[in-house]
């Protein structure tokens, strides 16, 4: 009796562990290294892309970009200026501590706290008061009827839940991590590697399915690429689409998915010629979208308009704007109409990163067409960045996070005092609709408002929205259950798997 | 060589220090953009009184002279501070990277001394014949091929043809000596091939000047054999230009050592350079520097000592 029992309980085991086809050790080659591990407090997209995996926040994203629970069980927005988020009972963190309701009153004030200088802490300026209904409810009360543009910032790594006895007893979040994610931090080699393990309490049962990931940083494309060739590491991520042409094999898998973020070229809408909408739109007519992700990506992209194609239901997509076509004699005709009939000349300002340099080329020829001559000024990233911050630029190319909500995405960017209007664009009507937009409840209304927004956007051009690249990840073929999302994250990691 | 001259030569080397430690603090903030900047990048959430905050608390805010001088002080208290962007002891960083460029160092200078003295030798005894113009080919390209090209070539070259041959991943000795190995070994000899090339040619014109000498003939009119002329002496005394060279050379390592370890993933010292420059991260750039700064120092000092005992007649008097 006693060795049937021993037998069956071995072969349960066995059976057990074969369908759950549980564990193994993923090795991904990443770009980029992680700059601090404070959750609230990070601003580099190394650092989120190891956090979403090591924390959790009220909401997060599913592979649609859709908001669903995480740590909260459910959310309810009774009205337009109140949020009610309901925690799950069973969410503990990795040093053993149980979740509270505290611990999510205490992330929020520490968010909101000026002297802890998160960067979050601009999204939950409109909110007046957070307070605890009871120990599984928090409710937050806004000054303005915004609760439905202000939820996915809660789905943001910078709104994880932070442990508020473990802060408080002195632990420095840049240095260490303790959070309820699916994953634990166990090693970071600076330069080299970070090594995350499974959290085997994580409150959805049977994930993670992998027992450890190791994210090698390799700075060098052709680094990473080598290194899945020849089996150093079984995933990578992608920068220069040129690459996927020596992975054309059944042994590798190939990722894609059109990214939120958007090329752009920006104006300083201040300095002559480029104060004149018509000259700027003129410049839309002469620029062939389709090539430049033809000669710079490979096809590796979608033309978009302000909003990208894929953010239903906010989005006009390209073909229904009129400055979108590829027309250069309208430019040249345009530019003659408003006294350039022989062209100008004007410098565009750009980094040798992202292939901000390559799209500049692209344009340069393609308006040498129209008498237009682009001087290129290629800088290093620190001086773009400085000179970016202090609008000192004709115009410049550069890449910019969407968002799946037009007023994250528009009212920093375009509004008059917006914290990213570097191009100094200030039209009252504009600044009028983001206003609205941000605290429209009725769904079709707000709509109403952004399509007319869009509409003046293209007009105005004090932007020209180029295109979206695709977000490129390529693994072995043993490697499962991988997506990588719109907005590069990599939260999927939980659900990926080895297949034997 | 006395003791005397030693002391004297270590207190002379401290204003060069001291005026290096200047010039890298001024240069490191005259170029445009800092580790706000950086920070915030191109999607800023931060409110003016935030960004302002960010400035105090990296004491930023204050007149360039104090800072430096804040800087100077806390050094001399054997503190180096801590990094801008993540909070990290910046000796820490140091005493983690440095084996790494260390070992990247030392294999390199092998691999360059094994490559460069044999063929420069080859190169004098044989001169002016093919075998010495092809060598002298092959130091051409090695001096003027980039280690990023030759770097690029070789992970292309290995992974293509050599499926199992590990390239990334490091590993410590300790750790797994024999992966080790194998992970130094592109990268070690990639950067010891440009030191090779000039290795080969101070060694060449270094070896044929001196066996055009008058006690070369002497030597071998007194009857010595062929091959103790040529290494007891002629050798011996062409070897304190190749000295000289590799010293010198083993200095510029760590600039090479900046693409390489970019290019093989590897964590040392130099990627941690490139990277505090990118981010701005002052406290760890000036580290490094002045840390590289006081190797050459000793390094130069240690050339002068080598000098004396293969050449009695030099005097550091």
């Amino acid at each position: 009796m006693k060795k049937i029992f021993v037998v069956l309980s071995v072969l349960t085991l066995v059976i057990f562990g074969f369908s759950q086809q549980n564990g193994g050790v993923l090795q991904i080659g990443i770009e980029t290294e992680p700059v601090g591990f404070d959750p609230n407090l990070v601003t580099a997209f190394a650092s989120f892309r190891i956090l979403e995996n090591v924390y959790d926040g009220l909401l997060k994203y599913d592979e649609n970009m859709n908001l669903v629970p995480n740590i909260a069980e459910k959310y309810e927005v009774p009205d337009p200026n109140t949020i009610i988020f309901t925690i799950r009972d069973n969410v503990y963190f990795h040093n053993g501590e149980k979740l509270t309701i505290e611990d999510v009153l205490y992330t929020f004030e520490r968010i909101m706290d000026e002297e802890v200088g998160s960067p979050a802490a601009a999204y939950y300026s409109e909110v007046e008061s957070i307070e605890v209904l009871d120990s599984k409810r928090i409710q937050f009360k806004l000054k303005v009827p915004m609760a439905n543009t202000l939820l996915i910032n809660f789905a943001s790594t910078n709104s994880a839940i932070v442990s508020k006895e473990f802060v408080e007893t002195g632990n420095n979040l840049q240095l260490k991590t303790n959070g309820t994610g699916p994953f634990f931090m166990s090693e970071y080699v600076p330069g080299d590697h970070i090594t995350l393990e499974k959290n085997s309490n994580y409150f959805i049962p049977n994930q993670p399915y992998l027992d450890k990931i190791i994210f090698r940083i390799m700075p060098e494309e052709i680094s990473r690429v080598t290194a899945l060739r020849n089996g150093d590491v079984d995933l990578i991520e992608i920068k220069e689409p040129l690459s996927l042409r020596s992975l054309q094999s059944n042994n590798y898998k190939v990722y894609r998915q059109p990214a939120l973020s958007y090329y752009l070229l920006g104006f300083n809408t201040t300095r002559e010629p480029l104060n004149n909408p018509r000259v700027r739109s003129a410049l839309s007519l002469a620029i062939d979208r389709e090539e430049i992700i033809n000669m710079v990506a490979f096809g590796e992209g979608t033309i978009t308009g302000p909003i990208n194609p894929t953010v239903q239901p906010w989005t006009i997509t390209p073909e229904n704007f009129e400055e979108y076509e590829y027309n250069p004699e309208k430019a040249k005709s345009i530019l003659a109409e408003v006294g350039y009939p022989n062209g100008f000349e004007f410098n565009i300002m750009t980094a040798s990163r992202y292939s901000f340099d390559k799209i500049a080329q692209v344009i340069q020829s393609q308006l040498s067409k129209i008498g237009v001559k682009v001087n290129i000024e290629l800088v290093e990233w620190g001086i773009f960045l400085n000179r970016w911050g202090e609008s000192d630029f004709d115009s410049f190319i550069s890449l910019n996070s969407g968002s799946i909500d037009p007023d994250v995405q528009f009212y920093r960017t375009f509004h008059s005092n917006g914290s990213t209007n570097v191009f100094l664009y200030n039209n009252s009507i504009v600044d009028k609709l983001l206003e609205e937009g941000r605290k429209e409840p009725n769904v079709v209304e707000r709509i109403k408002i952004y399509n007319q927004l869009q509409n003046i956007l293209v007009k105005e051009a004090p932007i020209l929205f180029l295109y979206s690249p695709n977000v490129l990840y390529a693994s072995q073929s043993y490697v499962e259950g991988f997506k990588p999302l719109a907005n590069e994250s990599l939260i999927f990691l939980r659900e990926t798997r080895i297949e034997e | 060589m006395s003791f005397s001259y030693f002391i004297r030569r270590i207190l002379l080397s401290i204003p060069t220090i001291l005026l290096v430690t200047l010039i890298v603090f001024l240069l490191v903030r005259l170029v445009p953009g800092d580790v706000v900047d950086m920070i915030i990048g191109t999607q800023n959430f931060l409110s003016e009184e935030q960004i302002l905050q960010m400035y105090e608390d990296f004491g930023l805010d204050k007149p360039l002279i104090s800072q430096y001088f804040i800087w100077l002080k806390s050094l001399v208290t054997g503190n180096l501070g801590v990094s801008l962007r993540t909070g990290e002891d910046v000796a820490d960083l140091l005493v983690q990277r440095l084996p790494v460029t260390l070992e990247l160092a030392l294999l390199s200078i092998l691999f360059s001394i094994i490559i460069g003295i044999p063929l420069g030798m080859i190169s004098a005894l044989k001169k002016n014949t093919y075998v010495d113009n092809s060598i002298k080919v092959v130091g051409l390209v090695g001096l003027s091929s980039p280690a990023f090209w030759i770097g690029t070539i070789f992970i292309v070259l290995f992974s293509f043809y050599f499926d199992n041959f590990t390239i990334f991943g490091y590993v410590s000795f300790i750790e797994n000596p024999l992966k080790n190995l194998q992970i130094f070994l592109l990268p070690s000899f990639t950067l010891g091939l440009m030191i090779a090339a000039q290795i080969l040619r101070i060694t060449r014109t270094s070896m044929i000047d001196e066996l055009s000498k008058d006690y070369v003939k002497v030597a071998h009119s007194k009857g010595l054999s062929k091959n103790k002329v040529i290494y007891k002496h002629a050798f011996r005394n062409a070897l304190t230009p190749i000295i000289t060279i590799t010293g010198i050379q083993l200095g510029y390592l760590f600039g090479g050592s900046i693409v390489i370890e970019n290019m093989f993933a590897l964590p040392g010292l130099g990627r941690l350079l490139l990277q505090s420059v990118n981010q701005r991260d002052y406290p760890v750039i000036q580290a490094i520097i002045l840390f590289i700064v006081i190797v050459i120092v000793i390094l130069n000092l240690l050339i002068d000592f080598i000098y004396t005992i293969i050449d009695p007649r030099v005097n550091l008097e």
